[in-house]
C-alpha cells in the first residue's frame, strides 16, 4: 500500500493553505467555460476547476487535483455527484 | 446492485453473514506510480468499494470496466464494521506485529472487519482472482478478489457501487468519529462518558454538519467525568453510544444493560425513558430494544 500523495479535504478558505499540493473537495458547478468550470466552494467562495468534464451547471462535482492557487485547483480526478448532494 | 438512497441514520439491509477479514494480502506489488497530472476524465471511473466480511455474488459485476464505467461502487459492512482509511491501515500494519491471523490494531481498538470508500481504478481480471486498487485519497490500497471465494473463507470481500454520493462523506465523518473515540478513551477519563456528550451536544441533531465542524469539535470533550457513580443517564447513554451497539441493526435490549450496571431494569426504564424523550435514542424492534439516534 502506498500513502505518499494523500488529498486534503479543503473548502476555499483553507485552501491557501494547501497551493501546490494535492486537495480534493466538492464543488456546486455555476458556469462551464471549455476546460474550466467555475463552481461554488463548501464555503461559499467561487473556486476555478482546470480541465474539468463537462458537468452541467447546478450539479455537484467532487474534485481531486493539484491545488495552483488560492482560487484554481487543477484537475486530476473529477466525478459527478449530482444534482443533489449533503442535503438531507 | 444494492445501491442505496436511503436517508441518515438509517443503514438498512446489513449482509447477516460474519467471517473474520484478514488483513489486506501483504507482499504484493504495492508501489504504484502517482496519478498523470493530467485531467483523467475518460479513466476517472467512480467507483467506490468497501472491504466486509462477507460476500454475497450478486454485488460484484466483474463485467464492469473501470476505466470506461463511470458507475461507483460500495461495499455493505455487516455489524461491526469499522470505517477507515488507507493511511490507517498503513499505520496499523507498520505498527502491529504482523503475525499471521492476528487482527489489526487501529487507534488501540482491535479489528477484524473493516470498511472502506474509495475508487477503484487499475483493475485486472483474470482466471483465478480480479485485482485492483482503490484510492480513497489518503493512499492506495491493492485488493485481490478471488474468483472462487467461498463463504466461509476468511477473506471475503464484498464490494458495492455508490449510487449516493452522501456515503463518501459520511465514511470519512465516521472514520474521524471513530479515531476520536478511541484515541479520546485512551486519554484522560476512565469512561467515555464526557465524549459521548461533547458530540451529542455539539452538534446536535444535524446530519448536515460538515466534516470540518466535526473534526473541529474541541478536544477536551470528556467533560468531567468521577467515576461510575455520577450520572445514570450518562451511562446508559455510553452503552447505546459504544461502537459495536450502533453498528448493531437492534440496538441493545434493556435488560443487557440492566445486567451490564447491575441495576433494577425499573432505574434503566426512567433513563431511557429520559433520553427517548430527549431524541438520543429510539427503540427498534420491540419497547424493549432501543438505539442511539447518534448512530450511522
Amino acid at each position: 500500500m502506498e500513502t505518499s500523495s494523500p488529498a486534503a479535504f479543503v473548502n476555499a478558505e483553507i485552501l491557501t493553505m494547501f497551493v501546490g499540493r494535492r486537495v480534493r473537495t466538492v464543488v456546486q458547478v455555476q458556469r462551464n467555460e471549455g476546460g474550466m468550470v467555475v463552481g461554488q466552494s463548501p464555503d461559499g467562495h467561487p473556486l476555478t476547476i482546470k480541465s474539468a468534464m463537462d458537468i452541467p451547471v447546478s450539479h455537484f462535482m467532487e474534485v481531486y487535483g493539484i491545488a495552483e492557487n488560492n482560487q484554481t485547483i487543477r484537475a486530476e480526478v473529477c466525478t459527478d455527484f449530482g444534482p443533489s448532494f449533503g442535503e438531507i | 446492485m444494492a445501491g442505496s438512497k436511503g436517508s441518515f441514520p438509517a443503514r438498512p439491509r446489513l449482509s447477516p453473514l460474519i467471517s473474520r477479514q484478514a488483513p489486506p494480502p501483504l507482499g504484493l506489488p504495492s508501489l504504484l506510480p502517482p496519478p498523470p497530472p493530467v485531467a483523467t476524465s475518460a479513466a476517472a471511473a467512480r467507483q467506490s468499494a468497501m472491504m466486509s466480511q462477507d460476500f454475497s455474488p450478486s454485488q460484484f459485476t466483474p463485467s464492469q470496466n473501470a476505466a470506461d464505467s463511470t458507475t461507483p461502487f460500495k461495499m455493505r459492512g455487516a455489524s461491526g464494521t469499522m470505517p477507515l482509511t488507507v493511511k490507517q491501515i498503513a499505520d496499523a500494519h507498520q505498527s502491529g506485529t504482523g503475525e499471521k491471523g492476528a487482527p489489526f490494531v487501529v487507534d488501540g481498538v482491535e479489528t477484524a472487519n473493516i470498511r472502506l470508500v474509495g475508487m477503484v481504478n487499475g483493475k485486472t481480471e483474470r482466471n483465478t482472482d480480479v485485482s485492483f486498487t482503490l484510492d480513497d485519497g489518503t493512499g492506495r490500497l491493492d485488493f485481490i478478489r478471488w474468483v472462487n471465494d467461498a463463504s466461509d473463507s476468511s477473506e471475503t470481500v464484498a464490494i458495492q457501487p455508490i449510487t449516493d454520493f452522501n456515503e463518501v462523506t459520511l465514511h470519512f465523518i465516521q472514520c474521524v468519529r471513530m479515531h476520536i473515540e478511541n484515541t479520546k478513551s485512551k486519554v484522560g477519563s476512565p469512561t467515555r462518558t464526557g465524549s459521548s456528550m461533547g458530540v451529542s451536544g455539539s452538534n446536535g441533531f444535524s446530519e448536515s454538519s460538515t466534516p470540518t465542524s466535526l473534526k473541529s469539535t474541541p478536544a477536551p470533550m470528556t467533560i468531567g467525568s468521577n467515576g461510575s457513580s455520577t450520572d445514570l443517564n450518562t451511562q446508559v447513554l455510553n452503552i447505546f453510544r459504544e461502537p459495536a451497539n450502533i453498528e448493531s441493526e437492534h440496538g441493545v435490549h434493556i435488560n443487557e444493560i440492566a445486567k451490564r450496571l447491575k441495576l433494577p431494569e425499573a432505574k434503566i426504564r426512567e433513563a431511557i425513558a429520559f433520553h427517548e424523550d430527549a431524541g438520543h435514542i429510539y427503540s427498534t424492534i420491540d419497547e424493549f430494544h432501543y438505539k442511539s439516534a447518534f448512530a450511522d
